[in-house]
């Protein structure tokens, strides 16, 4: 069952600012999780609910950039907020293009954290919006017969019944069969509401 | 020194320390000669030189030999040993009666090999002339003159005597000039006269001496000149060498500081969010507050750190633990090695005894030491990139400080000359620091060297005196 308790994870091998931005969080009465290194991070059970990552950029072992990578190659999606000692242009331009959503230079105001820690747990939350609304999406594409398949290509790319008919061989009615298939199977309102979905699931690749 | 003793007495006659000189005596009277003759032969005989005394009348061997008796009691072991000869004068000058100048060379030529082979230290030689009649005279001026060439430089002296009766003032000119130096005895009083060659070689050589010293003084003006502005070089250099590591620290210095003061300013921001949070939380803004001092402690700390490390402190002893040394210094290396991705290690030994000596200077060492690593470990991709930095006692007396790197280590061409100021394998590098590190290990009574790892990279080892009174 999911729960929608934010959950932010901090990952800083210095207990100082850990326990610091740990307190800092904690006081807006969000949960905090703490980690001394990336790795342990890597290898927490992590709940499954809105939240963001804390992470200082220098860690021994695995750096925060390395973090960072690791995370987008396991296709886990988290917004990372980055904080760092000093931060180099070209460290942060890579940062920022891998997604990190804030980049904090040490020392930081608390408020400036607290307001990155909103808004990043606030994209996330609609980032897992949008992942489990495709998610259904797909389902229901997946009920689809090969056919069914076939026809929906070729209606949202604004063909007639009578042309979808002469191309696939078949009966103008059978076409409208499909097409009422379709849209109950794609819980789909409207012509314009069914190209938007199907634009929806071609954004995003099918999962394996 | 021998022209001096030269001038300078009848006993300083004997002191022909020139050799190779052909000189003359012209003398009043008998006892004249003698003075002479006896001072010559017997400080040659003292010397273990080989001498030779040609006597012409109206002395007699006899006369020679009693006097020079007097003056040398063991007379009678240096004639058993062919150390002394005297011999008179015609059977030397006139075999067969006639005076034959050639033959009388081939004869000195021949004499001296035999006396060279036998490996005297030195040889003298004395002839008196009074058997000269005129008719002669030119043929022994001859003579004479070639016996310069017969000299040579061997170490030989040649002595011929002259009665000054029997000396016309040509006589006297022939005889200056045949000889190097002239030296007049005349009842008792001595006279020295130079020729005039010998005043022109003289002068000459004064001239090349004069030259010689000039030269030297000019060069040796340049040499301290040159030394100084090597000293003061050295100095700059040691500054720039010590602000370029300043330089290069800065970012990790920067660092070390944010780190603390990150911490102080999200814990005072919690602490503050803790008293306005409804109702306040003062357990978590009292947890928070102290937190925030003990990383604004740890600021402080770290910059007396680096204050430590880079004043101008005058050299002092103090006792000084190493390893807090190694440990100070390492807590500033800390962040260059991470974004270096070196993995630091240390193995400090544990109850080392204190070292005498200037702390400030120390942690430069152990900083140069490190740094070094680092650099040296930068090249390596295909394995971790490690420093490890042992303290360790070695035998009871002495503590050892090394730092052992993973990097490729030291080419073995260079090895020698890694010391050395100046030499340096870095770009960027100035040569200056193992030169420094080393000097002052040394001034601590220390080694500071390096040796190859196995399998890889480089080991750079210091040991210091341990101050062993203060730890019984």
């Amino acid at each position: 069952m999911k729960h929608d308790t934010p959950t932010v994870f901090v990952v800083d091998d210095d207990p100082l600012i850990r326990n610091g931005v740990r307190s800092l969080i904690g006081s807006v009465g969000l949960r905090v999780l703490t980690f001394g290194s990336a790795l342990d991070f890597l290898r927490s059970t992590r709940p499954d609910a809105p939240g963001c990552l804390v992470l200082d950029v220098r860690l021994p072992d695995l750096s925060g950039l390395d973090l960072q990578r690791e995370l987008r190659e396991s296709d886990i999606h988290i917004p990372i907020i980055f904080i760092t000692g000093h931060g180099d242009i070209p460290m942060t331009v890579e940062a920022m293009k891998a997604g990190a959503v804030e980049f904090l230079t040490k020392p930081f105001r608390g408020q400036n954290l607290l307001e990155a820690v909103q808004g990043a747990i606030a994209r996330d939350r609609a980032a897992r919006q949008e992942r489990a609304e495709i998610a259904e999406l797909r389902k229901c594409f997946d009920t689809l017969s090969p056919r069914e398949r076939d026809v929906l290509g070729m209606v949202v790319t604004g063909l007639l019944n009578k042309q979808i008919a002469a191309e696939l061989g078949i009966s103008e009615l059978t076409v409208k069969t499909h097409r009422a298939h379709i849209m109950e199977k794609m819980r789909a309102g409207s012509l314009a509401e069914l190209v938007h979905i199907t634009d929806r699931l071609r954004s995003v690749p099918p999962r394996e | 020194m021998a022209t001096e003793a030269r001038r300078a007495s009848v006993d300083v006659v004997g002191d022909v320390a020139a050799w190779g000189a052909h000189f003359c005596l012209f003398y009043e009277t008998k006892q004249d000669l003698l003075d002479t003759l006896i001072s010559y032969c017997k400080s040659g005989l003292e010397r273990e030189e080989y001498c030779l005394w040609i006597v012409a009348e109206p002395l007699t061997i006899e006369e020679a030999r009693a006097a020079l008796k007097n003056a040398v009691p063991d007379l009678d072991r240096y004639f058993a040993s062919s150390r002394l000869e005297i011999v008179p004068a015609r059977d030397w000058f006139l075999p067969g009666g006639v005076f034959d100048g050639k033959t009388l060379t081939a004869s000195w030529y021949e004499k001296l090999a035999s006396l060279s082979a036998k490996g005297y230290p030195g040889m003298r030689i004395t002839g008196d002339t009074t058997w000269l009649s005129k008719k002669e005279w030119t043929h022994f001026c001859d003579y004479e003159d070639g016996l310069n060439e017969v000299i040579g430089n061997q170490r030989l002296a040649v002595l011929c005597t002259y009665p000054l009766a029997a000396c016309g003032a040509p006589q006297i000119l022939d005889v200056v000039r045949t000889h190097q130096f002239v030296l007049a005895r005349r009842h008792g009083n001595w006279d020295v006269l130079e020729t005039a060659t010998l005043k022109r070689a003289k002068a000459e050589l004064k001239g090349h001496n004069e030259e010689l010293e000039r030269r030297v003084a000019e060069r040796t003006s340049e040499l301290i000149k040159a030394s100084e502005g090597l000293r003061e070089a050295q100095a700059e250099l040691a500054r720039v060498t010590r602000l370029t590591t300043v330089g290069e620290l800065t970012a990790s210095i920067a660092h070390e500081l944010k780190q603390p003061l990150a911490g102080a300013v999200a814990n005072s921001d919690a602490c503050l969010a803790w008293l306005s949070s409804q109702p306040p939380n003062l357990d978590e803004a009292r947890a928070a507050a102290d937190r925030t001092i003990e990383a604004a402690t740890r600021a402080s700390d770290i910059i007396g750190h680096i204050q430590a490390l880079f004043r101008k402190a005058a050299p002092e002893r103090t006792k000084v633990n190493i390893n807090e040394v190694i440990e100070e210094t390492l807590g500033l290396i800390r962040g260059e090695a991470l974004r270096n991705n070196v993995s630091l290690q240390t193995e400090l030994g544990s109850q080392l005894p204190p070292v005498l000596g200037d702390r400030v200077q120390l942690q430069q060492v152990v900083l140069n030491l490190v740094m070094n690593g680092i650099e040296a470990t930068r090249s390596v991709d295909d394995r971790t990139r490690q420093l490890r930095i042992r303290s360790a006692r070695h035998d009871p007396n002495q503590v050892v400080v090394a730092v052992a790197d993973s990097g490729p280590g030291i080419d073995p061409h260079v090895v020698g000359r890694i010391f050395e100021p100046f030499y340096t394998t870095k770009p960027q590098g100035t040569g200056m620091g193992l030169a420094i590190s080393r000097s002052i290990i040394e001034a601590h009574g220390g080694r500071l060297w390096a040796e190859p790892n196995t399998p890889r990279g480089a080991t750079f080892q210091c040991r210091l005196p341990a101050d062993i009174e203060r730890v019984q």
